[in-house]
């Protein structure tokens, strides 16, 4: 870990630092994403994501770029976000994951299936905990790196104790023509007694004005930056593709099991067909 | 002289008995434990003799992930203890949680992390990660170390090793314990008492030592629920070991196991030359 620290080091140590101001794109971004109505794509180490939004409504897309059951456990204690459907496979077609129609969640298995669970049974204990019930909000969520643009995004949940997020400086990375600008943005983790427990550090690099990558590290007090992860920015837009908010034709939409005799013999109740 | 008397005299005895006792344990038996815990160099096997109370979707996962070794699903041994292995040597740690012919293992190299399942099989043991005999690793969650402390297998054990740490530092989402008192028993053991108020929840935890030795952790948690009732939980857990002494065997991944990831990284350095 120590040679990773120094060599992250040694990278950082190439950055040149001004104080400008943010990118002029930054505030675009605030724009469509506190709009209520916009579309993301983004590419994490094991996953594509998207995102669709129009008012209460959101869609989530998820394609795994792997796929099995060491990977769904592992992913489970790593990033709940990511962990549920890696155990249905490795996919390159769009898949939804989680929608949201203003009162009712929906998980798909698929295109051909969804389960639906109203608010108030997303805290029954008879759920099966093991359904990913308890992260689909967050799977609905911007993820934090974009709600640095949309703090109240309407499911992002702030880590417990962290500070608002500021921006910090300008700079550029890298010599001469292949200069890459970046943005520089961070939050402070605060223990029980209001002490920096530690950092979280965004560095957005920008290309032709456009938003392209944001890498995350966090900074514990007295050591190194860590690398935390890489999200690459494939798409920020206010304008919605076609039905991206319509669930798939020809999928069954069953009720989620609350422990009664039919989701114990495993005969779910069909409650809507599209 | 009546029941209630007697009964008030033999309290009242205890207790004066209790509070010397208290003066005559100077350093404390847990500072050691502490240490080791801080040092990260330690091997720890556990019985955890009461199981973990069912997942609900009312345990809501944290958005930087969890920490332990727990499972998303209820125990298929449900009314069986469960047993622990912890093994730690500065950035590297080896955590395991047997449960009849399953091991879940979880083994951390620096920034690695390694997932993977131990099943006996006829008195064979397989090895499963990505695939049988074949490993991947995959990145440490270095925020849920942050936020939840370090992980020693199980929640319960998770939450009770790390009571014992000192408060600063930690995290909004721990708990915080203080230290009560002191005292011996009279089956000859001596204990220390914790406790915590946190988030509504009231919880009491006594480490039992058999002389030095740190031997059993139980704790009580009490709690009202939304319907003004009260609820509780019980932990005990049994110490089998608590040494110094990391065993090396298990701080590399088993013998036979293939580390996918030296292939590709091999092919991208054949690509680049």
């Amino acid at each position: 870990m120590k040679v990773k620290a120094l060599a992250i080091a040694l990278a950082l140590s190439t950055f040149t630092v001004s104080a400008f101001a943010e990118q002029p794109a930054a505030q675009k971004y605030r724009d469509i994403l506190q709009s209520g109505k916009f579309y993301v794509e983004y590419e994490l180490d094991y996953a594509t994501k998207c995102l669709a939004v129009d008012g209460v409504k959101r869609m989530d897309y998820t394609m795994y770029k792997k796929s099995n059951s060491a990977l769904g456990l592992g992913l489970s204690l790593i990033n709940p976000v990511l962990a549920l459907g890696a155990l249905f496979g490795k996919s390159s077609s769009k898949v939804p994951n989680a929608y949201y129609d203003g009162s009712k969640f929906y998980q798909f298995e698929g295109k051909k299936e969804a389960v639906v669970a109203t608010e108030e049974q997303l805290s029954d204990v008879n759920i099966d905990p093991s359904k990913g019930w308890n992260s689909v909000k967050d799977r609905l969520a911007l993820p934090e790196e974009l709600a640095v643009f949309a703090p109240k995004d309407q499911f992002f949940v702030p880590i417990h104790g962290a500070t608002d997020v500021r921006f910090v400086e300008s700079g550029e990375k890298g010599d001469g023509e292949k200069k890459i600008p970046f943005d520089k943005y961070m939050y402070e983790v605060k223990s029980r007694n209001g002490k920096t427990l530690y950092s979280v550090i965004y560095y957005m690099y920008y290309k032709e004005g456009e938003l392209k990558k944001i890498e995350s590290y966090m900074v514990e007090k007295g050591q190194d930056e860590k690398f935390l992860q890489k999200l690459e920015v494939k798409k920020i837009t206010g304008e919605l593709p076609k039905n991206v908010l319509q669930i798939p034709k020809g999928c069954k939409v069953y009720a989620v099991g609350t422990g009664d005799m039919k989701d114990l013999l495993e005969q779910p109740t069909l409650v809507e067909s599209y | 002289m009546n029941y209630k008397k007697i009964l008030t005299l033999g309290l009242g005895f205890i207790l004066m008995g209790s509070s010397c006792m208290d003066c005559s344990v100077e350093a404390s038996n847990l500072d050691t434990y502490r240490n080791l815990l801080m040092k990260q160099t330690y091997t720890i096997r556990y019985v955890d003799i009461t199981p973990e109370v069912r997942m609900t979707n009312k345990d809501k996962i944290p958005m930087y992930g969890r920490n332990t070794m727990d499972q998303s699903q209820s125990c298929f041994l449900t009314n069986k203890q469960v047993e622990y292995l912890l093994v730690a040597d500065g950035e590297n740690k080896y955590e395991e949680m047997e449960a009849g012919d399953f091991k879940q293992c979880r083994l951390v190299k620096g920034d690695d992390t390694y997932v993977f399942v131990k099943h006996r099989n006829n008195g064979v043991e397989d090895i499963w990660g990505s695939k049988k005999g074949v490993v991947s690793p995959m990145k440490r969650n270095l925020r849920a170390e942050a936020m939840a402390g370090a992980s020693y297998g199980g929640s319960k054990m998770t939450r009770y090793l790390n009571a014992m740490l000192p408060n600063e530092n930690k995290s909004k989402d721990m708990p915080v314990f203080n230290y009560v008192r002191t005292g011996w028993l009279s089956n000859g053991m001596n204990y220390e008492d914790y406790t915590s108020t946190n988030d509504g929840v009231f919880e009491a935890v006594r480490y039992y030592f058999d002389g030095y030795n740190l031997v059993k952790i139980a704790a009580v948690e009490y709690w009202t629920n939304s319907n003004g009732v009260m609820e509780g939980n019980k932990t005990i857990i049994k110490i089998n070991e608590f040494s110094p002494t990391p065993d090396q065997t298990y701080l590399e991944l088993p013998k036979g196991v293939k580390d996918n990831s030296k292939d590709s990284k091999d092919e991208e350095k054949q690509e680049s030359e």
